[in-house]
Formats: structure tokens, sequence, C-alpha cells
């Protein structure tokens, strides 16, 4: 009897242990701020939102105006978080590579400056657009990381095979550095992306909008949902690709599943927050020191508190020196470099 | 096979073979003369083409006639205050940072084993960011923030190195230039970068605009008093450079061959990295973080010698970068100026996954 309870007792904590901190923190990063608002102002105002009466809380109270205010802000940190994690967590099983994030990788990047070139040539349509010219961004970013990255590894081998860690990252620093170089260019050229990126160095929630969100929510729950069905060919391909192979997956189709799943919630993630590195690193490399018990339920969990992780940076950096704020990409980065150096001393780390 | 055949036939050969190797030697210095000959007339002519030309044109005898004190209406302004500074201030940040380059180089022993690229200027610029915004430090202090910060961060990743971050290759010096290492300092890199960019961001509208052009890297805050200072530390860390990149020659036979020969490899390299990373700092101090300059300028040099390491030549080849980089950043696209720090990071960003590509093919 407690032998089969354990397990479970264990895998409903995995999940549940982060979804109780992710509300916790949602509730107080909609009630805390440069106007901090009581519980029961709180909870009326986020009623009426959701009875369809915004308008009229907005109107009778500030307090319920500021709750309300910060709703999109909460909801884009869960869907950033989210997604970057998850990302994170993709990549590192798709490349076998255990530094695998989007914003080390230099995808982001790409987005970015595929953004500004869009916006530049006068391409602001919708969010439909500006999500269209981040994937292309994305995805440019993605194939050529990898070809150089290859490119690299085999010089350095002598052998085809798989990109090290190591040049994923070198190249990553590279496309980085040039994208980011002309994203710089094209904001100072051109007024209208000027308009539009001048934030855009780090990323940071302060830009959130309701219309955003929903937007391309749906886009990061299915990345989420494609990363969660691909979860059990994941084990199989950590093991190689013959054994993959002869547990009946097909790890070249698995692979492309989840880089696709990476390019899109990393384009949507860009397109609603900027550049966030380092999430997708920390929350799987925490995560697996606790012995995930399947890995479905290590995706899970990797959603859960890559959001928790974000928002909690979100609301430190809006509280310690509001009314200015710290935005997310500052924190993250902060966090997540330690953890990389401690991760690049194992010996696994070649070229 | 034995040793006595090897010695006479050494011996037959002893003096056509001597001169072979000095003939060789005598065409090495040759080149190397005629390669710095040649760049230093580039420098000049990039600098007269950034003095003379561009949107607003000054002619010779003009300039002559400035230089000498005269003035004349606008043109005197224009040249003394804006367009002289920003050439010499050019050349003296690309040739900080090409030296630095070089001596990085030679110690590590990796062309992306760069100042620029393993966090030395983000480290510069974020202490010379916080030295002027935190603290309220102008002038000079924000030149000691920025020493501070750059040393900083070589002194991290110079730890992260010895502490066995890269275990195995005989010594922290040439374990720096480990990729694994250069990764730990483009992590770094980008903590800096992303501090500053959090510190603009904060800020005021009128330092907002002064501040994020030098985050940049841009020669448009060029005047003398800066020049002044960067000039001076120039004349001291060069001439110490120099000497210390020549006494690096021994490790360039291997840590073992250099011991033999009554060197200490390793204290000759953590000084090159020292004044290195105070090069690297003060150029960042005066201009702000030129990006890639220095990753640019080293292999463009060896290339030039033949691969013969210079530090002269490499200095000479990141002041025609930067100079270079100016005048396009300012007059390539009208009514558009462009921080240079943005055209040399675009040039270099290509070439760094060029030298990723093939680095351990030769290196």
């Amino acid at each position: 009897m407690t032998r089969t309870r354990r397990p479970t007792a264990r895998r409903v904590l995995f999940a549940a242990v982060p979804l109780a901190v992710l509300l916790a923190l949602a509730g107080a990063s909609v009630a805390l701020g440069a106007r901090s608002v009581e519980g029961t102002v709180v909870l009326t105002a986020l009623r009426s939102l959701l009875t369809g009466h915004g308008a009229e809380a907005i109107a009778a109270s500030v307090d319920q105006a500021a709750v309300i205010d910060r709703v999109p802000r909460v909801l884009t940190g869960i869907l950033v978080g989210s997604a970057l994690a998850v990302s994170g967590l993709a990549m590192q099983g798709a490349t076998r590579n255990p530094l695998g994030d989007p914003g080390l990788l230099g995808l982001g990047a790409g987005a970015s400056l595929a953004m500004a070139l869009g916006i530049g040539l006068g391409l602001t349509g919708s969010v439909l657009v500006v999500m269209g010219l981040a994937i292309a961004g994305t995805l440019g970013a993605a194939v050529l990381v990898y070809a150089a990255a290859s490119a690299a590894t085999r010089m350095s081998s002598g052998a085809g095979g798989a990109p090290g860690p190591l040049s994923l990252v070198l190249a990553g620093a590279a496309v980085s550095a040039g994208a980011g170089a002309v994203t710089s260019a094209l904001i100072i050229a051109i007024p209208q992306v000027q308009d539009r990126f001048r934030f855009w160095s780090i990323g940071t929630l302060a830009r959130s909008s309701m219309a955003d969100v929903g937007a391309l929510a749906g886009v990061i729950v299915l990345g989420i949902a494609a990363v969660l069905l691909s979860a059990p060919g994941m084990d199989a391909i950590a093991l190689g690709d013959d054994m993959a192979h002869g547990l009946g997956t097909r790890p070249e189709r698995l692979r492309a599943v989840l880089l696709g799943a990476t390019v899109l919630m990393t384009a949507a993630a860009t397109a609603l927050a900027g550049p966030v590195s380092f999430v997708g690193l920390m929350v799987p490399h925490m995560l697996r020191r606790l012995r995930p018990p399947s890995t479905r339920l290590l995706v899970i969990a990797t959603a859960l508190w890559g959001a928790a992780l974000v928002l909690a940076a979100d609301l430190i950096g809006r509280l310690v020196i509001a009314p200015q704020e710290i935005h997310i990409g500052v924190t993250t980065i902060l966090l997540g470099v330690p953890l990389m150096l401690v991760l690049l001393r194992r010996k696994s780390m070649t070229l | 096979m034995s040793a006595g055949e090897c010695s006479t036939a050494a011996a037959a050969d002893q003096p056509t073979a001597r001169e072979q190797v000095a003939a060789l030697r005598s065409r090495g210095r040759r080149r190397l003369r005629l390669v710095v000959a040649g760049l230093a007339v580039l420098v000049l002519a990039l600098m007269a083409v950034r003095v003379l030309l561009g949107a607003y044109t000054v002619t010779i005898p003009d300039f002559f006639r400035i230089l000498g004190g005269e003035q004349i209406p606008g043109a005197t302004y224009i040249v003394m205050q804006s367009k002289l500074p920003r050439a010499v201030g050019a050349a003296l940040a690309g040739a900080a940072f090409g030296a630095s380059g070089s001596l990085f180089r030679r110690t590590l022993r990796n062309p992306l084993a760069s100042p620029d690229l393993i966090g030395i200027s983000a480290g510069a610029s974020a202490g010379a960011v916080v030295a002027m915004t935190v603290l309220g430090w102008r002038g000079p202090g924000m030149a000691i923030g920025a020493l501070i910060g750059g040393l900083g961060v070589a002194g991290i990743v110079l730890a992260f190195a010895r502490s066995g971050g890269a275990r195995g290759s005989g010594g922290a010096t040439t374990a720096m230039g480990s990729e694994k290492v250069i990764v730990a300092g483009i992590a770094l890199s980008s903590l800096a970068m992303v501090i500053v960019s959090q510190i603009v961001l904060s800020l005021e509208k009128g330092d907002l605009q002064s501040v994020s052009v030098w985050t940049s890297g841009s020669l448009s805050t060029a005047n003398w008093t800066r020049i002044t200072w960067l000039a001076i530390a120039l004349v001291i860390l060069l001439p110490l450079g120099l000497a210390i990149h020549q006494a690096l020659a021994p490790a360039d036979l291997g840590a073992d061959f250099a011991h033999g020969l009554g060197a200490r490899p390793e204290r000759t390299g953590f000084l090159a990295l020292v004044v290195g990373a105070l090069l690297a700092s003060a150029a960042t101090a005066a201009f702000g973080p030129l990006a890639f300059v220095a990753l640019l300028s080293t292999p463009l040099a060896r290339g030039l010698t033949g691969g013969r390491p210079s530090l002269p030549v490499a200095a000479l080849v990141g002041a025609a970068i930067v100079v270079a980089a100016d005048f396009l950043g300012t007059e390539a696209i009208p009514g558009v100026r462009l921080p240079t720090g943005i055209l040399t990071g675009a040039a270099g960003a290509p070439l760094m996954l060029w030298l990723l590509i093939r680095s351990k093919s030769k290196v």
C-alpha cells in the first residue's frame, strides 16, 4: 500500500507544488506594486473582470483599476515564462545539449531583428504579422547557429554528428551580437522602429497588452502541448539515436517536432516580452536535480516553474526600486549566469 | 638515424643553412617593416578622409590654416571640436583595442579569446556607467570605474579558468584560452551588458541620450580632454604592452620549452592579460565598448604579417578599423548617424562565426 502510494504522492506533489506557488505569485503580482491593494479589492476587481464588468470596476475605484491594469502583465509573465522554460527543455532534449536555451543560442535575437526589419519596411499590421516575422527570424537564427556549430564541431573532432554544446553557445553568441548590432542600427535609423523598440534591449513585461496576450496564448499553448506529447520520445532519444530507433521512436521526426515547437514558443515569447535569456537553462536543470517521476511531469513542472520564475522576477523587480523597475531580462541573467558557470565546469562540456 | 650522421650533414650544410635562416629572418623583418609603414600611411589617409571629406568638406589649405590657429567662421569650430577630435580619438581607441587583442591572442592562443568577447569591454562599460550614474563620478572617476570593471571581469574569468573550469591544460593562462572559459566570459559579458541596459533605461531623459550613445560605442563624445586622458594611458601602456608581447615569445614554444629557456610564461602571461585588460578598459572609458575591434584586428594583422604576431601591426589595424567605421557610420546614410560600435559589431559577428568554424583546424 505505502509502496504504491508514495510515488503517486510524489507525482502529485511534483506538479501541485509549482501550481500552488504560481497561483500565490499571480495573486501577489496583481495585488502588489507601486500601489498595493488589499485581497478583498483584488477579488472584487477580478470578479467584475470575469463577468465582463471591468470598465465599471475601473470607474468604481483607483485600487480596482490598478488590479485590472496588472492582469495582462501577469498573464504575459505566465505565458513567457512557461514558453521559454519548455523551449529550453525541448532544445536540451532534441540536441542532447545541456546548454540549450533560446536566448543563449541566439534565437531571441533573430526574432527581434526580423521584427525590427519588418516594422522598418512598413509591415506594421496585426499581431499576426509581427508573429510571422518573429517566427521567420527565430528559424533563420536557429538554422544559422546549427549549421555554424556543426561545422565547428566537425572541424574540431573530424567526425560528423550533432554539434557540441560549446560550439552552439559560441555560434549563438556570434549570431546574437550580429543581429543585435543590426537591430540597434535599425532602431537608430528608422523612427517607426524606435517607437516600438525603445525598450527592447532588455526583456520586460512593462509593455504587456491584453490584445497581444489573446493573440499569442494559443501559439504558446500549442507549443507546450507538442512538447508534452513528445515527452516519452524524449526519453528514448536521450539514450542515443540507435537505441531510440530500437525502441520504436523516430528520432528525426521527434527532433523536428521539438525544434518546431521551440521556434514557435520562442518567437511568441520574444514578440510579447523581448529578449529573455536563461529561463530555459535554469528551470529544467533545477528540476532534473529533483529526479522527476516522469518526463511528462517534468514538462508540466517546467512550464509551471518557468511561469513562477518570471512572475517572481517581475514582482521583485517592481518592488525593489519602486516606482522604477528592474526588468525581468536583468533578473533572469543575474540568476542564470552563476548556474551557467557551474554547468560549464562539467567534464562533458566539449566543442 | 645516428646522431653522428645528422651532425656531419648539418655541419656540411651549416653555412648555407645559416645564410638561409638569416635571409628568411631579414625577409620577415622587412615584410613587418613594410606592413607597419603601409598601415601607418593607411591610418593617416583614413584620418585625412575623416577630417576633410563627408557632409561638411574642408579644403587642405584651409585645414592647415585652421591648425595654424586661424579662425575661419564655422569651419574652425567643426574641424577643431568635431572632425579632428573624432579622427584622433578613433585612431587612439582603435590602437588600444588592437593592442589589447594582440596581447590576449598571444597569451591565450585562441583567436576567439578577445577582450571584447570575454567580457572585458562589457565589464569596463558597466563599471563606467555605475560610476557615472550610481556614484555620480564624472571625468576621471568614470575612467577609474571602467578600469575597475574591466579588471574585475578579467579577474573573474581568470579565477574561473584557474579553479578548474578547464582542467588538464598546463597553467591557468593557457586554460583561459579554452572554449569553455570563453563561453563563461560570454555569459559574464551578457550579465555586464544587461546591467548597463537596465541603468540606461532607468535614467532621466537628458542623461539617457548621452549615456545610451556612449554605451553602444561612439566617437560623437570625442573631445580634447578625453583624448588627452586616453593618450596618457596609451603612452604608459603601449610600450609596456610591447615589452611584454616580446617577452611572450618563449611561451610560443610551449610552457615546458619556455621554462627550459628560463622564462616564466605564467607570470608574463598574467602581466600581458592585465595590460591588455587595462588597454581595453581605457579605450572603453573614453568612447564606450567599440564592439569586436580587438576580435577583428588580430586575425587581420596576422594575415598581413604572414602569421607573425606583432603588437604594432594589430594596433594600427585596430586604428584603421575604427577611423573607417566612424566615417562610414556618420556619412554612409545621409541624415543617420550610426554609433561606431554598431558597425564594428555587425562586421565582427560573421568573422566570429568564421573563426569558430576553423578554430581547431589551425590553432
